[in-house]
């Protein structure tokens, strides 16, 4: 069991790099976009936004009850800023839509709260790599490529062709390549440097595919792979909790689980199309 | 101040935030939900508007409680290290299934209610609201049984140091559980309740232009407001066996004080196990607080009879400044229950000094600083966002558009 509460450890945390990561990819253009393309941008997370960041609050739900004492070896200051960040995006997207005019004056600050995420999370898995530089490494990647994601997800919801953005994929690769090197440091490097691998092309996916929709799948790829590789290669570092703690969450989730997915996926399913007007 | 007191101060401070925005969640989803029902079952569009306006000051606090709520559910691991450590197996679970069963789907479904107007059909709209409704009390329930083990431990046994969890069914008919559990969703009622009554009376003094709508939602908000200030203080009464039975220091003064402190002496060594003297105060407090809202709501209600209270200025007025009442005493509730509980974070198995984590008062104070000013600003903000919003009262924003209007539109309240 200890094995199945890693892996929906491992689900919950992906799933928040990938789907959380349109949020904040979406958030970090922001202050880019031209004023009237803002809102749209918004809307067209819409629906979903709330949606995308039940993972990160599952995911430290599991790890705060599958694997009790793993939280506190976490880096402090890394997680204090990480946590910042997720609130201030939070707060700030819902709240700038109540305000009116002056409402541009949050991009920036929800643009900032956006790379402390994927910062945060990027440097808080690196430092299950080693120490030294590899967080922030990995807190670079994880921007960038959250970042890239952002990008894709809007160019597939508007329907636009996305321009190819050769700078920021070279880039991307780059980093990428290197942060690869980090499965050196791992238990299992060869299983890190696979998955690495396959982050690598999905960021390169991200930026060169024609598609809008295979380079937005590409983007879910590259954004949520990275803390399952680490994890896998890292297995098994964290310590569980006890038998009849595992079964409890395993008895009580079990069914619910199914339930999650089905209203998650009636969620896109329902809002798949822009619509014409928009009550909110 | 020791890291101790600074952790301490930053959960306590980081607590009260969040649950002021807990309480009205908890009552005016209520309200939104069956104005909602209101309007789908029976067509009344006035129902419908009643719906738009109370949900967007919904929606406005729904914002900065997860903002707050994100803050609480990485500060066990952040700060209290220790008694994750020890205690991290039985009460961690309650959290986890929070987050997992309850949290996951109320935001989901808010998030779709939201951005469901006029995209979803009626009923399954409804159905979404009512979705948020359960999940919501939903996630008290988890939270609360997490904080009853606190109160008082069972259903564990310690191998090694460490509590693993024997019986799930002991936590959740723990008898710290659902007096408490009951008390807070009735707080949670009132408090949405009051929030209506006063933001209603607001605008019948004012003479603005929507004076059916605030009749009606006035009468609903007393409604709610008499039901919720009943049972709290029902319910409150009740709670008196359970906490005297199983923490009898928290509520004790005088010869019962000094024997309960002899006896936690004589089981656990030395040392003090009385708690602060703030907790007599705020008991008080809130015990009398509640009485007077009690008042206040059967007044509110009494009195709309004929009408008289619409044209009783000076009694809309009191209704209008009674608006931070319901969340005061709220707080001196949960200083009685948490401060009370001192010196044991789990009582009688953890002491807060043990549980708090291995960082330095530096760190600590960062943290603090950091956490709380920012909850502090988006307070300030999301408040000032809800009294301009609820003063600007609805629009008629709710009427469909033609089907020839050129460009998307969007229909958002400012």
């Amino acid at each position: 069991m200890t094995i199945l509460w890693y892996g929906v450890l491992g689900a919950l945390l992906a799933l928040h790099g990938a789907l959380g990561g349109i949020d904040y990819g979406v958030g970090m253009r922001l202050p880019f976009l031209p004023a009237p393309a803002r809102r749209p941008a918004l809307n067209a997370i819409g629906a979903m936004f709330l949606g995308n960041e039940v993972w990160i609050v599952a995911g430290a739900g599991v790890l705060l009850a599958a694997f009790p004492r793993a939280e506190a070896a976490l880096p402090y200051p890394t997680l204090v800023v990480f946590v910042i960040g997720l609130v201030v995006v939070s707060a700030g997207v819902q709240l700038r839509g109540r305000v009116g005019r002056g409402e541009r004056a949050f991009d920036p600050v929800i643009a900032v709260g956006g790379v402390l995420v994927a910062g945060g999370f990027g440097a808080l898995f690196g430092s299950l790599v080693a120490g030294g530089g590899w967080p922030l490494l990995f807190a670079v990647a994880q921007v960038l490529l959250v970042a890239a994601h952002g990008r894709a997800f809007l160019a597939w919801r508007s329907g636009a062709s996305p321009s190819r953005w050769p700078g920021l994929t070279a880039a991307l690769a780059v980093v990428a390549v290197l942060a690869c090197g980090g499965a050196y440091h791992l238990r299992h490097p060869l299983t890190g440097l696979v998955l690495g691998l396959v982050v690598v092309l999905a960021a390169v996916g991200v930026g060169l595919f024609r598609r809008p929709g295979l380079a937005f799948l590409a983007g879910l790829v590259a954004t949520g792979l990275p803390v399952v590789a680490v994890g896998a290669a890292t297995y098994p570092d964290l310590a569980p909790a006890g038998a009849s703690t595992l079964h409890l969450l395993t008895v009580a989730v079990a069914p619910v689980l199914p339930v999650l997915v089905v209203v998650q996926g009636l969620c896109w399913w329902l809002f798949r199309r822009g619509s014409r007007v928009v009550y909110w | 101040m020791s890291a101790l007191d600074l952790a301490r101060a930053q959960f306590a401070l980081t607590t009260a935030l969040h649950f002021l925005f807990v309480l009205l969640t908890l009552g005016l989803v209520l309200i939104v939900a069956i104005c909602q029902t209101r309007y789908t079952v029976r067509g009344d569009e006035l129902a419908g508007r009643q719906t738009r306006f109370w949900g967007r000051l919904y929606v406005i606090n729904y914002a900065v409680g997860i903002a707050s709520g994100l803050v609480m559910e990485f500060q066990f691991g952040l700060n209290w290290g220790g008694l994750t450590r020890i205690a991290g197996d039985v009460f961690g679970a309650p959290l986890a299934l929070e987050t997992l069963i309850a949290f996951v789907l109320e935001s989901t479904f808010l998030g779709m209610w939201i951005f469901g107007w006029g995209r979803l059909p009626k009923r399954l709209h409804l159905a979404l609201i009512w979705g948020v409704v359960l999940t919501a009390y939903l996630s008290a329930f988890w939270v609360l049984v997490s904080n009853a083990f606190l109160q008082h431990p069972v259903g564990y046994e310690m191998v090694a140091g460490t509590a693993r969890l024997t019986s799930f069914g002991a936590l959740l008919t723990n008898n710290s559980l659902w007096f408490a559990l009951l008390h807070v969703a009735f707080a949670g009622i009132l408090t949405g309740g009051f929030f209506v009554l006063s933001v209603s009376a607001w605008h019948l003094l004012r003479r603005t232009e929507e004076q059916v709508f605030f009749r009606r939602s006035m009468r609903l908000g007393a409604i709610t407001a008499v039901i919720g200030t009943f049972l709290v203080i029902g319910v409150g009464y009740a709670q008196f066996g359970p906490v005297n039975a199983d923490q009898p220091t928290k509520l004790a003064t005088g010869t019962q004080l000094a024997t309960a402190q002899a006896d936690l002496v004589h089981r656990f060594g030395p040392g003090d196990y009385r708690p602060p003297d703030l907790v007599h105060g705020a008991f008080n407090g809130m015990v009398q607080s509640g009485n007077l809202l009690f008042l206040l709501a059967v007044l509110a209600l009494v009195l709309q009879i004929r009408g008289l209270l619409f044209r009783l200025r000076p009694a809309l007025w009191v209704l209008v400044v009674v608006v931070p009442v319901p969340y005061l005493t709220a707080i001196g509730g949960w200083l009685v229950r948490e401060v009370g509980r001192q010196p044991w974070a789990v009582y009688g198995l953890v002491r807060t000094s043990d549980a708090v984590s291995a960082q330095s008062a530096g760190t600590l104070r960062a943290s603090l600083i950091g956490f709380v000013g920012l909850l502090l600003i988006l307070a300030a903000l999301d408040w000032w966002l809800l009294a301009r919003t609820a003063a600007r009262g609805p629009g008629d924003e709710f009427l469909p558009l033609p089907d020839d209007a050129p460009e998307p539109v969007e229909v958002f309240s400012a």
